[in-house]
C-alpha cells in the first residue's frame, strides 16, 4: 500500500545576494509504501534534506503534489496540516540542537501528546512518556533531566521518542546517525529497525553514507543536484548500479568484501553549482566520463530499466560493459 | 523526582555559590533599600540643622554634614529609597512593554520591520535631553521620570529580544517544534521565552543601573526629585560647590553610593549571563 507519494515536486530558492535561482529539488517523483524504508542518498547540496522538509511541509513546494495516505498535504490548511503532523514525524541530524535546551526530557517527549491527544490527562501523559522513554532505551528517570545532561546517543533517543509518541506512520530520518560515534550509530540504527518492526513505521532515510543505507533500507533513491537519477530495490541498485553517478558513489565506499569486483568510476571535478543555468541535458553530463553528445542535447527522464528499477541515463544498458572494456574507469582498477 | 520548585531553589543556591560577589552585592542593595525604608536614621534627613554648619566626617556625623547642617549619612541612606524605587519602577515599565513588543515584532514581517525602524528613529533623539524635556514640561512630576526611563529603555529591550528571538527561530529545535505541530502562542511561551529569560534578567539589571544614572543626572540638573527630599543627584550638585574649598564629603558619599549601585548591578548582570549559559550544558 502506498503511504507517501511525491509527484513532480520542485523547490527553488533565491540565491544569497539576490541574483540567480537555486534549484534545490526539481521534478521529483517518489513512492514510499507503508512499513517500508526508502533511502534518499546523495552528497551535500544534492537537495535530499530539502526534499525531506518538503515532505514534512516545513517548506512549501513550488510545484507538485505530496500525497500522504491519499491526501495532498500541499492543499491542507495550516490547521489541517497541524493535525496531520501526528502521523508524519521527523528525527534530525543534530541531536542536541533539535531539543530545546531548557526543557526537561519529559516535557519534550510529552509535548506532542499535549497537542495531538487533548483528552489525555497529565498522569496518563506522564505514563505514556515513561513507556516511550523505555521503549527507546532510556531510563524513565531521565524525564526530569535537561538535554545537555545526556550524551549524544541519548539525545538522539529522545528525538526518536518525541517522533514515535503520537504513533506516526512515517518518520523522515534526516541523517539521524551521521553526528554520532560509530558504536552509538549501530545502536541507534538497530533501535530504528526494532521500532519499525514493532510499530509498522515507514522511514524516509536521508543519508550520504551508502554503507548505512545498504543496511537499513529496502529501496534507495539516488539524488544529484535536486534530481533523482536512479531508484530501485537496494540490493539490485548496489549489486548492479546502472547510473554512472550511483556507480561513482559506490566506488567511493570502503568495501568489506575483498572479492567485490565492481569496476570503479571516478567523476570529473566537484559537484556542480545548483545556481548555474543548465542546458537541457543530463545534470551529471559535465562530470560524467561516459557522457556522449546525446547526454547534453535532450532531457533525460527516469526510465524503467528492470521492474521497480528506474534509471535516468541513456547509456544505462551499457554502463558495466563500458567501464570494463575501456579506460574511463579512473583510478585503481579491480 | 525533583519538583519544579525544588529545582528552582537549587538553581538559586547554585547561583549564590558560583557568584558570591554578585550575590553579596545584591544583598547590599536589598539591605540599602530596607534600611532607607525602615531603619531608624541618626538624624532627620530632611531637617536642616543650622547650629552645626558644614563639618567633616566624625563620630557624631559619619559622613559629615552639609552646608545646612544636614547629616550626609542620613540623607544618603534616605535617598536610596526614592532613587532606587524610581529606577525599579522605570525598569519594570520598560520590561513589561519592551518584552512583549520584542516578541511581537519578531513574528510577522513587514509591519514589524516598520515598527522597529520607527523605534530606531526614536532612539536617534538624545535620550537624556528627551527625558529632561518630558519631566520639566510635565511640571516636574515624579511619574514622568519613570515614563522617561521607560521611553529610553523600551526600544533597547525590543531590539534585544527581537534579534535574539529571530536567531532562536532558526534553531533546529524550533523546526522540530513546527514538525510536532506546536501552535505559535505555545511555541513562544514554552520554547522561545525560556530561552531568552536569562538574557532578559541580565538586561534588566543593566537597565536598572542605567535608570539610577538617569535619575541621578536629572536631579543633579535640578529636575525630578526636588529638595528637600534627599536624592543622590541633588546631593552631589549641592556638594559640588563645596568640593573646591576642600569639603569633599558632601558630594563624595552620595556619588560613592551611585557608583556602588551601578557597579554591583553590572556585576550582577554579568553573573546572570554567565550562570545562564552554564546551566544548560
Amino acid at each position: 500500500m502506498v503511504l507517501l507519494e511525491l509527484e513532480g515536486v520542485s523547490k527553488q530558492f533565491h540565491a544569497r545576494g539576490g541574483k540567480g535561482i537555486v534549484r534545490a529539488v526539481s521534478n521529483v517523483t517518489l513512492k514510499i509504501n507503508a512499513g517500508e524504508t526508502v533511502s534518499l542518498i546523495g552528497e551535500s547540496g544534492s537537495g535530499k534534506s530539502t526534499l525531506g522538509r518538503l515532505v514534512l511541509r516545513l517548506l512549501e513546494p513550488d510545484e507538485g503534489a505530496v500525497r500522504f495516505d491519499g491526501v495532498d498535504l500541499t492543499q491542507l490548511s495550516v490547521k489541517e496540516m497541524r493535525e496531520m503532523r501526528s502521523k508524519l514525524q521527523v528525527v534530525f541530524q543534530e541531536p542536541f540542537e533539535s531539543l530545546n535546551p531548557r526543557m526537561s526530557i519529559g516535557d519534550i517527549v510529552g509535548e506532542p501528546l499535549i497537542i495531538h491527544d487533548r483528552g489525555l490527562n497529565s498522569d496518563a501523559r506522564k505514563q505514556r512518556v515513561r513507556e516511550t522513554l523505555e521503549r527507546v532505551g532510556l531510563s524513565p528517570d531521565s524525564s526530569t533531566r535537561l538535554p545537555g545532561q545526556l550524551s549524544g546517543g541519548q539525545q538522539q533517543r529522545v528525538g526518536i521518542a518525541r517522533a514515535i509518541i503520537t504513533n506516526p506512520k512515517l518518520i523522515v530520518l534526516d541523517e539521524p546517525t551521521s553526528s554520532l560515534d560509530l558504536s552509538v550509530r549501530a545502536q541507534i540504527l538497530s533501535l530504528l529497525a526494532d521500532l519499525q518492526r514493532e510499530l509498522g513505521l515507514a522511514y524516509l532515510f536521508i543519508s550520504h553514507d551508502i554503507s548505512t543505507v545498504e543496511y537499513v533500507s529496502q529501496r534507495i533513491a539516488v539524488m544529484y543536484l535536486g534530481e533523482i537519477l536512479e531508484t530501485g530495490p537496494v540490493s539490485e541498485v548496489i549489486k548492479d548500479p546502472r547510473h554512472p553517478y550511483t556507480r561513482a558513489l559506490l566506488s567511493s565506499r570502503l568495501s568489506t568484501d575483498p572479492n567485490e569486483s565492481l569496476p570503479r568510476l571516478r567523476l570529473i571535478g566537484d559537484i556542480g553549482s545548483p545556481t548555474e543555468v543548465r542546458a537541457v541535458g543530463c545534470v551529471l553530463a559535465p562530470r560524467c566520463p561516459m557522457a556522449i553528445d546525446a547526454c547534453r542535447s535532450q532531457a533525460i527522464p527516469l526510465k524503467e530499466f528492470a521492474p521497480n528499477h528506474e534509471v535516468a541515463c541513456i547509456r544505462a544498458e551499457e554502463t558495466s560493459d563500458a567501464l570494463l572494456s575501456n579506460s574511463i574507469s579512473g583510478g585503481g582498477s579491480n | 523526582m525533583a519538583t519544579n520548585t525544588e529545582k528552582k531553589q537549587s538553581n538559586f543556591r547554585d547561583f549564590l555559590q558560583m557568584h558570591k560577589f554578585a550575590a553579596a552585592g545584591a544583598f547590599f542593595i536589598i539591605v540599602l533599600i530596607l534600611a532607607s525604608l525602615f531603619a531608624p536614621l541618626p538624624y532627620d534627613p530632611e531637617a536642616p540643622n543650622p547650629g552645626v554648619g558644614i563639618s567633616p566626617p566624625s563620630a557624631d556625623h559619619w559622613f559629615g554634614t552639609d552646608i545646612t547642617g544636614g547629616d550626609v549619612f542620613s540623607r544618603t541612606i534616605a535617598a536610596a529609597w526614592i532613587d532606587l524605587s524610581l529606577a525599579l519602577a522605570g525598569t519594570f515599565l520598560s520590561l513589561i512593554i519592551g518584552v512583549p513588543l520584542g516578541l511581537l515584532t519578531s513574528v510577522k514581517k513587514r509591519w514589524s520591520d516598520n515598527l522597529v525602524r520607527g523605534m530606531d528613529a526614536f532612539q536617534a533623539f538624545p535620550l537624556l535631553i528627551l527625558a529632561l524635556v518630558l519631566v520639566s514640561l510635565s511640571g516636574n512630576k515624579l511619574y514622568m521620570v519613570v515614563v522617561a526611563i521607560a521611553l529610553i529603555n523600551i526600544p533597547r529591550y525590543m531590539r534585544l529580544i527581537r534579534s535574539e528571538v529571530l536567531t532562536l527561530r532558526e534553531a533546529r529545535f524550533m523546526e522540530a517544534t513546527t514538525a510536532v505541530g506546536v501552535p505559535l502562542p505555545r511555541a513562544l511561551r514554552k520554547h522561545v521565552l525560556p530561552n531568552v529569560m536569562g538574557m532578559i534578567t541580565a538586561q534588566t539589571t543593566l537597565t536598572m543601573a542605567n535608570a539610577i544614572v538617569v535619575i541621578a543626572t536629572l536631579s543633579f540638573l535640578g529636575i525630578g526629585v526636588a529638595p528637600p527630599t534627599p536624592s543622590w543627584g541633588s546631593m552631589i550638585r549641592a556638594g559640588s560647590s563645596n568640593m573646591i574649598s576642600g569639603e569633599w564629603w558632601v558630594a563624595f558619599f552620595p556619588g560613592l553610593f551611585v557608583l556602588l549601585c551601578v557597579w554591583i548591578l553590572n556585576q550582577l548582570s554579568d553573573a546572570i549571563s554567565d550562570f545562564n549559559t552554564r546551566t544548560i550544558r
